[in-house]
């Protein structure tokens, strides 16, 4: 793990996974962080000496149910709709998923 | 009375903030509200209520209804908030007023408040140096006497980080006891809000007011506050003192002296840096996946192609910002997930458990906020040095504990800068936290405020 470094290429290609459309310099600049970082990042490995069993959630959380109620559209509705970079009606207007 | 303070706040505000850049909107009409207030003095919510007339600055991740909540990104420049954070309504019933929302690092992602897309917050102790982030413009503020307060919010140190370096006080409070409901997250599982001032008491204030159960944050079921308050049996940390600047050692045990404490080890804590950093760098890129230009933000290059949102989020999101969700997709990416994101959920384990076990022989643990004295801006920092800086604070988000930053200078110190004195206490044991902060703020030794 120590030894890895993930090439520009990969990076674009996670970049891509992530909705990113990087340039070609900062995927150069980011091999070279990312080297680093992973490097160091590495010594975690020493903190795990064997796997541990993972729970769903760090925080022991208890869970809160609300009152199965219909709640009227309230005004904040209409707020959070202006606020929407194109609208058509009460509709965000998005790219399209199908060509 | 009121309005009389919130004129002398706007003053400063004016005389100070173009070179400081601490603020990003001002609301003027807080004037308007003081006046409300004023009529309002006799009342008995005004004289039960310390914090009534106070006057705030909101970090601007924290949503105020009606204002512009930008997370000090382009991608949010022209987004307002629709409702107001739970911790707002919270200050707006005690009678608080709002005045401005503080300067950040892009999406809190950083460490010194050079990475806001609104230029960068300077240090109102000496202009050269930088002021600490991620809550660069909280701190600043309250040093500058823009305000009475300010919140900020604490991911892995940026409330502590800045409070040091503007030597103002500065507190995290136990995970899930103060409602994230209306913050901007950075990392869902690390993120609180809390309070800096000038003084604990404020601090104090503060915090009692804005903690408690709240329904729209299922998180805050987890708090249960043990209140008790007990004389400090202090361990320091052995490995982050020995990692730290000279003159930062040399403040810590100054603060120290004719103080009783044990020098203990917690081998591995150095690594909490790495275990932070892959911990919110998962959760960062999964909750920036909503900015796509279409739901925030006004977009205006939204078009019809999917590819879009690539361009948008290119062009809109910073340098920092990006390299973090990158590297959370990569370590949670479907290849790499078991040797890398995996790991970090356990070595957290591992780092919480230590902690836990040093709580079973102490009731508080001192260590400096920062290793080192503020940089200057021209020194050039690599995007490793700057995790590295967070080395003594990330381990209470880590396990969740409360944390506070208390400024202290000792008579030795000629410099401009004080150090941050940091206490942390067990899980729930906030009060504990800031009465440990209130004996080292008081000591006589210390010279910061004079």
């Amino acid at each position: 793990m120590k030894d890895e470094v993930i090439k520009k290429e990969k990076i674009k290609e996670i970049a891509d996974l992530a909705r990113i459309k990087i340039s070609e310099e900062e995927a150069e600049k980011m091999e070279k962080h990312f080297k680093e970082i992973l490097e160091y990042f590495s010594s975690i490995n020493e903190l795990v000496k064997e796997n541990i069993e993972l729970k769903s959630h760090f925080f022991e959380a208890v869970t809160v149910i609300r009152e199965d109620k219909f709640i009227k559209q309230s005004e904040e509705a209409n707020k959070i709709v202006n606020e929407f970079s194109k609208v058509k009606g009460r509709y965000a207007k998005a790219p399209k998923t199908l060509k | 009375m009121i309005k009389e303070r919130v004129e002398k706040f706007l003053e400063e505000i004016k005389k100070k903030n173009k070179r400081l850049n601490a603020l990003i909107d001002v609301y003027e009409e807080a004037l308007k509200e003081a006046e409300e207030l004023e009529k309002a003095l006799k009342e008995k919510r005004a004289k039960e209520n310390p914090l009534f007339g106070k006057v705030a600055v909101i970090k601007n991740n924290i949503a105020i209804k009606g204002k512009r909540l930008t997370c000090a990104s382009k991608m949010l420049e022209h987004y307002y908030a629709t409702y107001d954070a739970t911790v707002i309504k919270k200050l707006k019933e005690k009678g608080v007023i709002i005045l401005a929302s503080a300067n950040m690092d892009e999406f809190a992602c950083g460490s010194d408040n050079t990475k806001s897309a609104f230029g960068p917050v300077k240090n109102p102790i000496d202009e050269a140096y930088v002021p600490g982030g991620s809550s660069g413009g909280s701190a600043c503020a309250v040093k500058a006497g823009f305000c009475d307060f300010s919140l900020g919010s604490d991911t892995g140190g940026s409330i502590r980080c800045p409070s040091a370096f503007c030597n103002v006080v500065g507190f995290k409070p136990s995970y899930g006891c103060v409602s994230r409901y209306g913050l901007v997250d950075l990392g869902m599982s690390l993120d609180q809000i809390g309070p800096i001032a000038n003084d604990v008491e404020t601090v104090e204030q503060v915090f009692l007011a804005i903690r408690g159960f709240d329904e729209n944050d299922n998180t805050t079921s987890i708090y249960k506050a043990n209140d008790a308050i007990e004389k400090p049996k202090i361990a320091v940390v052995k490995e982050i003192l020995d990692g730290s600047e000279e003159t930062v050692k040399e403040e810590l045990l100054d603060a120290l002296k004719h103080e009783k404490y044990d020098l203990i080890s917690i081998p591995g804590i150095e690594k909490a840096v790495a275990v932070y950093y892959l911990n919110v760098c998962a959760e960062f890129s999964s909750c920036m996946q909503r900015y796509d230009g279409i739901r925030y933000g006004k977009i205006k290059e939204l078009d019809e192609k999917m590819e879009t949102i690539n361009e948008i989020r290119q062009k809109y999101l910073g340098e920092e910002v990006k390299r973090r969700i990158i590297l959370g997709t990569f370590i949670t990416s479907k290849e790499w997930v078991d040797a890398w994101y995996k790991k970090a959920i356990m070595a957290r384990q591992i780092i919480k458990e230590k902690l836990k076990k040093v709580f079973l022989s102490y009731n508080c643990i001192i260590m400096p906020t920062m290793t080192t004295m503020p940089w200057k801006f021209n020194e050039k920092k690599s995007p490793l040095q700057m995790y590295l800086a967070d080395i003594a604070t990330v381990t209470a988000n880590l396990a969740g504990l409360p944390a506070g930053s208390v400024p202290y200078k000792s008579e030795h110190n000629k410099g401009k800068f004080g150090i941050g004195i940091q206490v942390i206490t067990d899980y729930g044991r906030d009060l504990h936290c800031l009465n440990v902060m209130k004996h080292f703020y008081k000591k006589k030794s210390n010279k910061v405020n004079e």
